[in-house]
């Protein structure tokens, strides 16, 4: 049976491609207005239509999924960089701070009283970038390893959402904070859409055609040492491109949890720990799963999206555990 | 064998109380309604007028103020931001309440607004300290509670005059906008996009000032809404309620096509006297009315009862 273990990526690969493009279908058919099917031939036909409002909802629920995919699939990508490189299966693109940090400077500038989407985008971005900025270099002042960065990691997150506890508890807009909070794909624009794509799709290539390097930086580091690769230059350089990809994210939607942590492990126990293919195998199976909990989320109940957040881990979790469960038996079978 | 054992043991445990908490939820259950009745029967006597009491709610300070007990209250919350004078009172916390503060001030009794916390009065009717629960659920509540305070504390002014001009304000908005009822989407952030469904007090605004809400069949308070159902209910207005730019939610993707869009009819309010269910509702619904029907404006005068 060893013809298996070169087929199962592949497989894999083909069914989460194959699901994506079913849930991007599902996506598009069904929402919470109910569209004729005549009319989304006549959309896809783009044809012009007397009352343009099917059509308005249409080209909404395509950028909308174009976000959920992107969203997933960077957040998922920039999961597995950051496992590999910091050498932590519990790593996630919020552990350096970048959740925190975007928090806290989106609750400033609704305190602050700037309440246009885009404004609160570039407050989220930059907060993130700080805190990120802020982490690398203490622990860079000190002596750099993976330890010390996920340790001041740790300490600047708690340090910053003790702080956007405070900002909430001081501020007049804590509902509106916490809206923000919870994340949301709901209002997208057409050109916003595409930079993030230009953006996460080049950082991604980019960090793929080092896929060769991230495979090393998780063996021990004697041995990566003695190969001649100058690991602290490539780890900086990955957590720095994954972290930007995660703050343009998470300062467009707010904060989606449990992607970027369980979509990496998820894609290992699938396809195995090559980067090559577990890079794109995991940006493909984030944006997939994105795409269906956006579909949960807003035809679960008639009139209300429920935060795209909850559904992450509310359908996340279970799948995750099922599969660690099937993990388990064939591992027992293998040894058995 | 061992762990189905423990296993068992723990199922049955969870089920054994399972059953015991559902055998006595009846109880508790109604316990607890007994004792809310009677501390509200209790509080609505007051052997000697009271002249020390304490808002715990922005809503019930207003309150306070319109019917003349502003001079008796000692303590208001650090929201209390309106009238003015209300502002350099003693502050007793904020939406959590500072109860040692509060007792600090030894009110006669503690004016709070009903559902606004869960266990408010057990607590202070715990410390001995006297409460009094305003219904400010509706507008009709609204004037109920006035009146309540107003002959509890003995204030100088009731709800008469504020029904007086409810009623103006009602007949002259139904004389001048026969036929017409405006809709309206009511957004209270942007993104997400969250509105107000039927069970909210800014619902009973809106249909006040002959709108309707577009999401008023969701029984909830607040929701995060589907702008699919927006763009497919059509509005006539986007009412916003946050320092919203209305540029931008007139590019939202699909919402070129919308009535309300079309017309320029996105409009920003002050969202301060729309959530605050006090004396000043009328001027919320003035407000809405005014800005849904500019062509049938009501000036605040015309309303107003003759002395």
């Amino acid at each position: 049976m060893t013809t298996d273990i070169r087929f199962k990526p592949y497989f894999y690969f083909i069914t989460a491609l194959s699901l994506c493009v079913a849930g991007a279908a599902l996506s598009f058919s069904l929402g919470q207005a109910a569209i004729p099917p005549g009319e989304i031939a006549g959309f896809l036909m783009l044809k012009s239509q007397a009352d343009g409002r099917y059509h308005a909802i249409l080209k909404m629920r395509v950028l909308r999924m174009a976000a959920a995919f992107i969203t997933g699939a960077g957040l998922a990508f920039a999961g597995v960089v950051y496992q590999s490189s910091l050498k932590n299966y519990l790593a996630d693109p919020f552990m350096l701070g970048i959740s925190a940090g975007a928090a806290l400077f989106s609750a400033l500038a609704i305190t602050m009283k700037f309440h246009s989407s885009l404004a609160i985008s570039a407050f989220a971005f930059t907060g993130a970038i700080l805190s990120v900025g802020a982490v690398m270099a203490i622990s860079y002042a000190r002596k750099f390893s993976s330890y010390n960065l996920i340790l001041t990691g740790i300490a600047l997150n708690s340090f910053f959402s003790s702080f956007l506890t405070v900002v909430m508890y001081l501020s007049k807009d804590m509902q509106n904070i916490f809206f923000w909070l919870m994340g949301s794909l709901d209002v997208r624009y057409a050109d916003q859409i595409i930079y993030t794509y230009l953006f996460v799709v080049g950082a991604a290539c980019y960090i793929l055609k080092y896929s060769h390097i991230l495979d090393l930086l998780r063996i021990n580091e004697k041995t990566v040492f003695s190969i001649g690769v100058d690991q602290n230059y490539y780890k900086i350089k990955f957590l720095v491109i994954a972290s930007l990809i995660c703050a343009l994210i998470v300062s467009q939607t707010g904060i989606i949890g449990f992607v970027g942590l369980i979509v990496p492990h998820a894609a290992r126990i699938m396809v195995g720990d090559s980067h090559r293919i577990l890079l794109p195998f995991s940006f493909v199976l984030g944006g997939t799963m994105l795409i269906y909990c956006d579909l949960i989320s807003r035809t679960a109940a008639d009139s209300i999206n429920f935060p795209i957040g909850i559904i992450t881990s509310l359908v996340g979790a279970p799948f995750f555990i099922f599969l660690l469960a099937g993990q388990r038996k064939a591992g027992a079978r293998a040894n058995g | 064998m061992k762990n189905s054992s423990i296993l068992k043991k723990t199922w049955r445990a969870v089920l054994a109380l399972l059953a015991l908490s559902g055998f006595f939820y009846p109880a508790f259950a109604q316990g607890e309604g007994e004792a809310l009745s009677g501390a509200a029967e209790s509080a609505i006597s007051f052997e000697t007028r009271p002249v020390c009491i304490v808002s715990s709610s922005p809503a019930v300070t207003e309150i306070l103020f319109y019917i003349g007990a502003g001079s008796m209250v000692k303590g208001v919350t650090t929201l209390c931001d309106y009238p003015q004078e209300a502002k350099d009172i003693q502050k007793i916390g904020d939406l959590n309440i500072n109860y040692e503060k509060l007792l600090e001030i030894k009110p006669d009794a503690v004016f709070s607004m009903k559902g606004l916390r869960a266990n408010e009065e057990e607590i202070l009717n715990s410390f001995g300290v006297k409460t009094v629960s305003l219904d400010l659920s509706s507008i009709e509540s609204i004037f109920d509670s006035i009146d309540k305070a107003a002959g509890l504390l003995k204030a100088p002014k009731n709800s008469s005059q504020l029904r007086k001009k409810m009623k103006n304000l009602s007949s002259l908005i139904r004389k001048k906008q026969k036929n017409i009822v405006r809709s309206v989407y009511f957004e209270i952030w942007g993104d997400p996009p969250m509105t107000v469904g039927g069970a909210s007090f800014i619902n009973q605004i809106i249909n006040a000032a002959q709108g309707v809400n577009i999401f008023n069949e969701v029984n909830l308070d607040n929701l995060s809404v589907s702008l699919e159902k927006v763009i497919e209910n059509n509005p006539e207005f986007i009412v916003a309620a946050y320092d919203a730019k209305t540029e931008e939610i007139a590019l939202r993707p699909g919402f070129s096509n919308l009535i309300a869009v079309k017309d320029s009819n996105i409009i920003k309010i002050d969202y301060n006297i729309y959530v605050r269910p006090g004396p000043r509702v009328i001027e919320a619904v003035l407000d809405l009315y005014n800005r849904l029907y500019p062509e049938g404006r009501i000036e605040a005068e015309e309303i107003t009862p003759a002395e």
